[in-house]
Parts: C-alpha cells; structure tokens; sequence
C-alpha cells in the first residue's frame, strides 16, 4: 500500500479472512497474498490474476486455520451432549415405560402412513393425465335431474366440439359388451396354432383415437398418429399381446374375431396404472362402426369425454347446454317427453366422486377415505397420548434431577429444552422402527386392500418424509410441550426437602386424556362391529333367488351365425339329459350385477309424460324355475309363448313384472296386475304386453341398492349371453366335467367359459369386505395402543399404591379387596368414554348405514359389546400389575420409611 | 489427527522447507513443491499443513522483521525440529529398507 501507482488487490477477500481467520495468523499469509498477487499480476492479465489470486485466497477457508466458534456456542453442543447421555440413561432405566412409548409410536406411526399411502392412492385416480384437470365426462339425465347417467348419446361430443371453441377435442368410448355381445377373439399363428379367448375375459372398448392421446396412452409399438383410425383396427395392452402372441411382434397381426372378422393390430399401450376409472385390455376402432353414430341422439350407452381449454369455465359451458339440446333433440324430446339434462364431470372427480347410473367401474367414495383419515389420525393420537401421560406420570423420578440442576444453576428454558429433546428422540426411534416395519409391510398391505398401494418407490417419494418430518417434529414437540413444561417448573427447594404433590389439573389431564384414548377405541370398535353386522347381514340376506346351486355358462355367442340359436338348444338338450342337472335357462342378463337393458314402461292408455323406468330381462320359460323365484301372483310362461320381436306384424307379448314394477305401475295389489295391458320401449319402438305374473321382489346387486323395477320378457330368437344351469350340489364336479365335454362337442371352437352365481353376487362385496378388513386392523391396532398406555399407567399406579397396599395387608385386607384398589378407578373412566362415545358412534353410524337401501339397525349391544371389550383388555392389563403389588411382601416395601 | 504421524503431504512439505532452509516461509514453500513436482498445492493448503506440523512438533517458527516488501507484512520462516528431522528419517529409512528389500526381478521387467 505504499506504493498507489501499484495494481490494488481487490478488497472484500482479504477483509473477509480478516474476520475469519486464526489472528495470529492473518499478519503472515495477507504478506504471502501480496507476493503471490504480484507473481499472477506479473504473468497474466489484471482480470485473471484477480481471479486466480481470489482463489488462491479462498483456499485458506479451512478449519484448521479458521477463528473457533465463539464460546457459548461450544457449551451448547456439550449441553446436548450431555442432554442425550441422560436421555438414553433414563430410556435404559425405564426400560418398560420407553418400550410402551416406542411401541406405540411405531405402530401409530405405520398405521398412520399406511392409511395415509392408501387415501393418497385412491385421490390420485386419472391425475396422470397431462391434461386432467380440463378433461370432462358429460353426464346425461333424462328426467330433468333425478337420474343421472354417465352415458351419454354418441353425437354429443362431437356437437360440442362443433358448437363451443372452448371445447378443444373429444374421444367416445362404448363398451363393446353394448354393440357387439360376446365374442371370441382368436390368433392363428403361422405355425397353425390358434389361440382362442373369449372376449368377456377381457375388457374391451370402441374408442376414438383421440382418447389415446386425452388420455395419455403409451403407445410402446405403433405410431399414435394412425394408430386405431382405421376400421377393424385396434391397440391392445402388453399383456394381451403377451397372451396372443408371446414373444413376436404384434404390431399388423390379426386378430379374428368369431373365427372370422379380421381385426389388425396397429398399437401396442403399457399396460394401464390401477389408478384410472377406464382400464382395458383392447380398444376397437371407432371407425368400424361407421358414420351412422355421429348423428344417433337416442342411444345413451357411449361415454362422452372432452377437453376444454384450460382458461374455460365448465359452469359456464353447462349453462349453455340447454340451447344445444334444443337445437339438436327437440324431435326425441317431443316423441319421449323426455326432460333432457347434460352435466360435465371432471374426470379426475369419477373415482370418488361420481356414482351415476352407467359407471364404468366401482368407484370408491370419499367418505370412506375420510373415515380411514379419521382412524388414522386416532391411532396416532392415541399413542401421543401414551407418551404424554406416561411422562407426566413418572414425573415424580425427575423431580429430583430438576430440583439439583436448578440449584447448579440450569434455567427453566434450559430444561425445556432438555425434556422436548428426550420426547423428539423417542418420536425419533419411534419414525425410523415404522420405517422398517414399513418396508416388511409393503407386500401384506398391498395383499389386504388388493391394489397395489405401496411399493419401495415409496421412499423415493417427496411427502413421506414430509410425512415422517411433521410427525417427529409435530408429535416430538406436541407430545413433549407438556411433560417438558411440567417436569421443568418444580421447585428446588421443595422438591429437594422431599415434599411434591402432583397438581390436580394434571391427574385431571390425565384422567380426560385416558377418557380420550378409551372413547376412541370405544368408538372405533362400535363402528366396526356395526360395520361386521352390516355386512354379514348383507352377505346373509336371501337374494330372492337360487345363487348356491346355479352355474353360469357364458353363451358362445357368434352374431351373425344363425346357427348358433339351433346349437344353443342342443347343447342345452345334451345337458338336460344328464342327471345332475335341474334346470337350464337361456337368458341376456343376470342377476348378482347391474342389469345392462333398462328402458321405458307405462300402462296402456296412460298418458306418456309419465313414464317410469325399468330394467329389462330376456328370459325364458324355464327362467322362474331355475332361479327358484317366487310368483305372487298370475303364472310362469308356456314354452311355446315365445314372441318375436322383428317383422312388421307383433303379437302381444306377455310380460312378468317384478312387485316393484308393479307398485310403480300403480297396481295396488300383484293380483290387481295380471291380465293388464302395458307398454314397454324396446329397441326402436314401444312393445304392447299383458302381464301374465307378478314375481317376488330380488336383489339383483348389492344390498346397497334398493330393490329396481324389472320387467322380464320371452323373446323368440333370443339373444342369450349366458346360460344358467341349475346343478345338484353333489357330485358337481362329474357334472361340470361332463358339462364342459358336451360344450366342447358342440362348440369346438369356443372356449368353455363358466363361474358360480354364488361368486358373482359375492363379488360385489369384495370392496366391503375390505373395507372392513381394514377398519377391523386399525381399530385392533388402536386398542392396542390404548392398552399398552394402560398396561404403562397401571403399572405407574400399582407403584403408587404399593404402600398402601402393604399397610391394608398388615391390617388384614384380603387379597381380592386389595387387587380391586388400582382398577376400579380405572374401570369408571372407561365407563365414561363408553357414555361419551354413544352419541358419535350412533350418529356416525346412522350416516353410514344410510348408504345401503337395506340395513340393521344399530342396537344397543353395539355399545355394550366394545365397552365390555374394552374393559375386559383394560382389566387384563392392569390386572398384571395389580397381582405384583398385591403378593408383594409388606416387610419389604414398608421397612424403608 | 494429532500425534507422530507423518502423511504424505506433509512430508513433501517438511522436505520442501528443509530444501529452502532459511528460506521457508509459506509462499515460497508452495513454488518449491510446485517447481519439484506437477502439483499445485493451494496456498490455504501449504499453511494448514506448515500450522498443523508446527503444533506437531514438526516445525518450528519465527517471525521476520517487518520490510517495505510485502505491503509492510512480516513473514513466518519455517525450519525443522530436531524431532521433525527424525520423523523425516525415519521415514526415509523405513522407505529404503524395504526398497531394498524388493527382489531385482520385479523391476526388470521395465527396463
């Protein structure tokens, strides 16, 4: 610096090792700074040199030649050095309280997470779509609103796109089931082997290319351009691939379908996540229905989606659906007196929002979701709730531990501290064991709910350590707010003369947190209970017709086969010569799902704009017999009452209406029905019929439905997508056997395809069962919380009682008035959670059970039963202790005074 | 960390203040090592480990006067310690026996 005509070292590096650096150092390397600033400077450009000698300097940023911390500083670290040696004494010296406190934790922690992995997968149905939150279903009522359908006319979406800018693009999709039937796709290969399945087995949709790209489908093979525009064109999963054509290319095979009509194969998609409303195996092109679609307004079976922009308003779109109703179906609205409604449904709602008449899929309900949230957050709470009660309840230990270090000087804030770091490293241990218990449960848990909801991504996730985060430093400060606040405020001075008393409040904090716990657990189990009855009695109910005895063929239907019908009543002819055989009938539907034919009915003679509705059955004679339905009133069909239903000239077609239909007909009693004229809309034209009986009510889906107005009907060349025969419950294995033998006589080229009627119906309640196979874990998990706390407490309090036990002994009390001192008070906070947890349970529950058309009522011994439970574990765990103290040895424990 | 032990950039940087004798200050340490070898040790580098040596036992250290070079800044000379020459022999003889002990064959190969 003196010399000013010299180049100047820039100035902020060197003030910066001034601050930082060691002082007695910084004399010496600013000298050796100088001499190497003057060697770069000398060698390279003034800019460079600056840089080169800014990071030369930069590198004496090293600890070694570093200032220390300042001094309070490094007391702190010692402070929580010696902080965490005391924590793991005491954990080591409570080494069943700490055991209580992590159990708990862990399993809340991993019920909790559990839960949560599920509700988040269920709310992330179609949220994968690049566009989801623009995509729309739009949704059709034909009744001004009451009914609302998912399906909707094949000419809708394209109207829209026509008529408003903001939609930007649309795609239909139809179950094939509706325009197709039952088919058999098969795959000859080059090699002259032909692999046969029936299409049932597969999901199968016509879809418009544009779904593929609204959707977001991968197309692995093929180009998504072309893919699927053509007719007889479809795209297919990997796995169906995989199953056609094992390891060749797929990409141009054909695929037959019946034997016969060429489908060409032009994409190849992954196969789809669980996590959308709309799975398939194979899409048909749209084209192969050709044009006559675009202009249909009276066939509500397609479901309609668009893409709106992204700045559109759906409400606003949805006000201006009126206009395009008008314009484009005033003439069905005048011939129907229909009072026609179009909505807009977002996509990503379907899952748990939506469920309409025409659902693609079961979709879940969001209820639900909230229900296993609520648990989850029980569980957790519960074992907080341990933690803090057993805390302040060993309170008393650390008294002493407070009292010296308050004398030695410690602050209040100091021990704060001390205490909340104790409960964080409990929470701590608590976090990483459900880690652990988490990976080993990732498979059983996926088995339980049948999805796959976990998987080791799991960690590679950002919100469960968001998760884990909150809840170690949520529950490690909540949870320890309390203990640290009452554990630090003793007295020294009393608390070293011996003399503390726990304060009321907090025995009364205790008691309500205990009340708490037990009215959770209460709760939980009394909503599973109900939730038990409520299925069995759903799963016990009689349906209303035969479904232990009946097995369901699915009919080798090829449509445009005459002889399928002739090959039908053969095959149905070479059954019913066997012996264990009762009865066959040939039908279009079943029961044990939702009927696919619904349509229009009203008297004759009544007025059109009151026009019921009513599910649609195609039967035959022989139907009432082999589902053992019961008439109430009029007959069964003749076998040669079959009435065509094509040609220009109709018989009169006699119909069998279900109770139902007929009090929504308005016949007062099913005798006052028989002999009536009605008139039902079928295909493209209104049928005139006689009711000739009245059939018993059935529950053709769940319980959850009320019962659905049903009209069977004995058509001439009957379309029968499936065959039920009736079979003798011994020996039903010969039977099927020779079943399948005559099927495969018969029809040699269609695989034989047949359930029982009994795992229909029963499957549409597996999603209840595993509703309630998770609420029985979790509450189980919950009351075990509990109990464990208890088990700690009762453990405390037997410590407490301990001399006066003794004392009773010594004067003569017996051993069952001496074990009856710890839980009797135990047992009336049990009895108030029990009291406070009736009107919950009765109002959750009666909310619940108002989604099932058929339920039980809630009884009382939903209450009694879990308080009674609940106390039998409670006694169970207090008993253990109780039975230590009471057998100890009054000399021993009242020697010490 | 602390104790007898010598590592190998350390040594260098002892053999290079041995080299410099009088001379050894930090700076110049760090162009001798870079002069004798193909690395540049940072100077940051050069002065933890001449501190660190230093508080070892190693070095010994004292203090310039003040010149009009140097923006006015004295200079720490470095020099060995008798115990730092020892280390250093020690090192150097552990090397040599068993260099010694190598059989010719080994190294045949390369010429």
């Amino acid at each position: 610096m003196d010399d000013n005509s010299a180049p100047q070292q820039p100035r902020w590096p060197l003030s910066l090792l001034r601050r930082l650096l060691v002082p007695a150092y910084v004399d010496e390397i600013e000298g050796d700074l100088q001499e190497v600033f003057e060697e770069k400077m000398s060698r390279y450009p003034a800019p460079i040199a600056r840089l080169l000698y800014t990071l030369e300097l930069l590198s004496f940023l090293r600890p070694s030649l570093l200032k220390p911390r300042a001094g309070h500083r490094r007391n702190t670290s010692d402070k929580f050095r010696y902080d965490l040696k005391i924590a793991f004494r005491v954990f080591a010296r409570r080494k069943l309280f700490t055991g209580i406190n992590i159990t708990g934790l862990t399993i809340g922690i991993t019920a909790f997470v559990l839960i949560l992995s599920y509700v988040r997968f269920e709310s992330s149905y179609d949220l994968q779509h690049p566009n989801a939150s623009d995509l729309y279903r739009v949704t059709l009522s034909n009744d001004g609103g009451a009914n609302t359908i998912a399906a909707n006319h094949p000419a809708v979406a394209a109207a829209m796109v026509r008529e408003y800018p903001e939609v930007e693009a649309f795609a239909r999709v139809v179950d094939k089931k509706i325009l197709f039937g039952s088919f058999v796709l098969s795959y000859h290969s080059p090699s002259g082997e032909v692999i046969r399945t029936n299409a049932n087995d597969l999901k199968i949709y016509i879809a418009e290319a544009s779904l593929l790209q609204m959707f977001d489908i991968d197309l692995t093979r093929g180009d998504p351009e072309t893919a699927l525009t053509e007719p007889a064109t479809v795209v297919i999963s990997e796995s169906t691939a995989q199953r056609f054509f094992g390891k060749e290319d797929p990409l141009d095979k054909i695929l037959k379908i019946d034997n016969k009509d060429p489908a060409r194969v032009t994409g190849v998609f992954k196969d789809l996540p669980e996590n959308t409303h709309l799975t398939f195996d194979m899409l048909i092109s749209f084209a192969t229905l050709g044009d006559w679609v675009n202009t249909i307004w009276i066939y509500p079976e397609f479901y309609n989606y668009v893409r709106l922009h992204p700045q559109a308003n759906p409400e606003e779109l949805e006000r201006q659906f009126p206009q395009l109703i008008q314009k484009y179906m005033s003439e069905v609205i005048e011939e129907h007196q229909l009072d026609v409604e179009f909505g807009l449904q977002k996509v990503s709602d379907i899952h748990l929002k939506s469920s309409l008449g025409k659902e693609i899929s079961a979709n879940s309900s969001e209820e639900t979701l909230y229900f296993l949230l609520i648990i989850a957050v029980f569980v957790i709470a519960i074992a907080m709730i341990n933690f803090i009660n057993l805390s302040t309840a060993k309170s008393m230990e650390r008294a002493k531990e407070v009292g010296l270090k308050k004398v030695v000087g410690a602050q209040r804030s100091a021990l704060i501290v001390q205490f909340l770091l104790e409960s964080l490293l409990v929470n701590l241990l608590g976090v990483m064991l459900s880690m652990a218990l988490l990976c080993a449960l990732i498979h059983p848990f996926n088995e339980l709910v049948g999805l796959q909801v976990l998987s080791m991504d799991l960690w590679s996730e950002g919100w469960i350590w968001q998760v884990l985060a909150s809840i170690l430093v949520l529950g490690g400060l909540l949870a320890g707010a309390y203990p640290a606040l009452v554990l630090s405020q003793f007295r020294p001075v009393q608390v070293l003369k011996g003399k503390y008393h726990q304060s009321k409040w907090g025995t009364i904090l205790r008691k309500g947190l205990v009340v708490l716990q037990f009215t959770i657990s209460i709760a939980l189990m009394a909503g599973t209970f109900l939730v038990y009855h409520q299925f069995s009695f759903m799963q016990n109910k009689e349906v209303g017709y035969n479904m232990h005895h009946n097995v369901v063929i699915n009919a080798p239907v090829v449509i445009s086969d005459t002889s399928v019908q002739a090959q039908m009543i053969h095959f149905k002819s070479e059954l019913e010569r066997q012996s264990g055989v009762n009865g066959i009938t040939l039908t279009n539907d079943i029961p044990g799902k939702r009927l696919d034919f619904h349509n229009k009915v009203r008297r004759a003679g009544e007025a059109r704009d009151n026009y019921p509705e009513t599910y649609l059955i195609a039967v035959d004679h022989e139907f009432l017999p082999t589902y053992e339905m019961k008439l109430l009133a009029g007959r069964n069909y003749r076998s040669d009452e079959a009435t065509p239903f094509f040609g220009e000239s109709e018989p009169i077609h006699p119909v069998i209406i279900n109770r139902t239909l007929s009090e929504i007909l308005g016949f007062l009693a099913p005798e006052d029905a028989v002999g009536a004229r009605i008139a039902f809309t079928n295909g493209p034209r209104e049928r005139d019929s006689r009711i000739i009986g009245v059939v018993e009510d059935h529950h053709q889906q769940s319980l959850r439905q009320a019962f659905e107005p049903t009209l069977l009907y004995y058509p001439k060349h009957h379309y029968a997508m499936y065959m039920t025969v009736n079979i003798n419950r011994e020996d039903w294995g010969k039977t099927l056997r020779d079943m399948e033998k005559a099927y495969a006589k018969t029809f040699p080229n269609d695989p034989f395809n047949f359930f029982f009627l009994e795992d229909q119906v029963m499957r549409q309640y597996e999603a209840d069962v595993r509703f309630g196979k998770i609420c029985l874990l979790f509450s189980i998990l919950a009351i075990f919380i509990a109990s464990l706390g208890l088990f700690g407490l009762g453990a405390y309090m037997a410590q407490q009682k301990i001399k006066e036990v003794s004392i009773r002994k010594v004067l003569g009390a017996d051993l069952i008035e001496v074990l009856m001192l710890i839980p009797r008070s135990l047992l009336q906070l049990i009895l108030v959670a029990g009291l406070v947890s009736l009107p919950l349970v009765y109002f959750a529950g009666h909310q619940w059970l108002s989604n099932f058309a058929f339920r039980v009522d809630i009884t009382i011994w939903i209450f009694i039963l879990p308080v009674v439970c609940v106390m039998f574990v409670a006694l169970l765990a207090i008993l253990f202790q109780s039975i230590r103290v009471a057998y100890v040895n009054p000399a021993n424990t009242l020697r010490s005074e | 960390m602390k104790g007898d032990y010598l590592g190998e950039f350390e040594e260098i940087v002892m053999l290079a203040a041995a080299t410099l004798y009088d001379e050894a200050y930090g700076y110049a340490i760090q162009r001798e090592i870079t002069a004798n070898s193909s690395r540049t040790p940072s100077l940051g580098a050069v002065h933890a480990a001449l501190h660190r040596l230093e508080s070892k036992g190693f070095l010994q250290s004292r203090l310039s006067e003040a010149t009009t070079k140097r923006g006015g800044k004295k200079r720490r000379f470095f020099s060995l310690t008798s115990y730092g020459k020892r280390a250093l022999e020690t090192k150097r003889n552990l090397r040599e026996s068993m260099w010694r002990k190598i059989p010719k064959i080994v190294f045949e190969d390369l010429e």
